[in-house]
């Protein structure tokens, strides 16, 4: 009964509660996966040499 | 599903599953918190206003505009702390609040005092109007105040709220058992919902229950109806046994084994406010909403 409740109490704010906790994680993932690619390497990470093929 | 999941999610659905919930469950408190509160039609429309233009700039890739609401995002906590600067004291008032020093013995007496003062007065029909000081200092709230300092007992009320007596207008502002000020001017409350035939006691009581935790018991003069407003809601037409019912309820601590987390929060959070009309009338077991001043 009790968990009945936890879930079943404010049920629409709930919901609408988990929908835009979707909808900003997703944002932010995408922002956050986005800059991610656009960002320059590390120059220390950067090198002319051609990879070492043994 | 899990690879559906994770076409959306990543590789680490978990992780994802465990922030996506924990954001919901703030949003959730967050929801409740504003949805009882004068601010909520300000901070809907403004969400909705900023929500409404983050997604145009995103879709017409408005650069400047995008850039301009990141910048102000940030600044916009500022204005919710404005907005909901009373909600905001009442919370941390709250949490500041342990009742480490009203045994419930002390309130039980302190309620039977206001019973008692409530009878008498509403008997010979004379007005009056009784703040119940809690963990928010009034004197912040009112004007002016004839500092009393005296035991609480209801002949002493009674003298003070006996008419043509010099302090007798205005509210007597009772802390702990005593009766710390009296002819209290109270902040009237500027809801556009209420009655006409509500007086200025009435409004005032309002008023000051928005502002504040302060529970406020009036005694009407003209038909010596009580009411109490606690939490910016004003319930009229009480009798005695409801009136000590209810500030049983709000005075007396709490048992101990109800302190759940769970609890915890919704009195912090979920129940400070009550959403819907400011004033309720109460006839015989049920409450009635108090029609709005423009129907007939």
């Amino acid at each position: 009964m009790r968990l009945r409740d936890l879930i079943l109490h404010n049920f629409r704010l709930k919901m609408f509660a988990l929908l835009m906790a979707v909808l900003l994680w997703e944002t932010i993932h995408l922002a956050t996966r986005r800059e991610g690619e656009q960002a320059p390497l590390p120059s220390l990470l950067r090198t002319n040499r051609p990879p070492n093929i043994p | 599903m899990t690879e559906l999941l994770q076409s959306f999610w990543g590789p680490n659905v978990w992780r994802a599953t465990v922030e996506i919930l924990i954001l919901a469950v703030g949003i959730y408190y967050v929801a409740v918190f504003v949805r009882g509160t004068r601010g909520a039609a300000i901070f809907t429309g403004f969400l909705f206003l900023l929500l409404a233009l983050a997604l145009l700039t995103y879709l017409l890739k408005l650069q400047v505009l995008m850039w301009t609401i990141g910048l102000l995002t940030p600044l916009s906590a500022i204005l919710v702390v404005v907005i909901f600067q009373p909600e905001v004291r009442r919370m941390l008032a709250k949490l500041g609040n342990l009742q480490l020093f009203a045994s419930a013995h002390e309130q039980r007496e302190n309620i039977e005092v206001i019973i008692q003062t409530v009878e008498r007065l509403a008997d010979v029909r004379i007005g009056m109007l009784l703040a119940i000081e809690q963990s928010l200092n009034l004197q912040e709230a009112v004007e002016s105040g004839i500092p009393v300092d005296c035991v609480a007992t209801p002949e002493m009320l009674e003298c003070i709220f006996f008419p043509n007596n010099a302090i007798h207008d205005g509210a007597v502002i009772v802390k702990d058992g005593r009766i710390k000020f009296a002819a209290c001017i109270l902040p009237l409350s500027r809801r556009q919902d209420l009655h006409k035939s509500l007086g200025t006691r009435h409004r005032a009581a309002l008023g000051l229950s928005e502002e504040t935790d302060a529970i406020l018991v009036v005694v009407s003069e003209e038909t010596g109806a009580i009411s109490y407003a606690y939490k910016g809601q004003l319930v009229r037409g009480v009798t005695l046994e409801e009136l000590r019912a209810f500030l049983s309820g709000e005075l007396l601590p709490a048992p101990t084994k109800s302190r759940t987390p769970q609890t915890w929060l919704r009195t912090l959070v979920g129940d400070h406010a009550k959403p819907g009309l400011a004033v309720l009338t109460r006839n015989g077991n049920k409450l009635h909403e108090t029609p709005r001043s423009d129907s007939p």
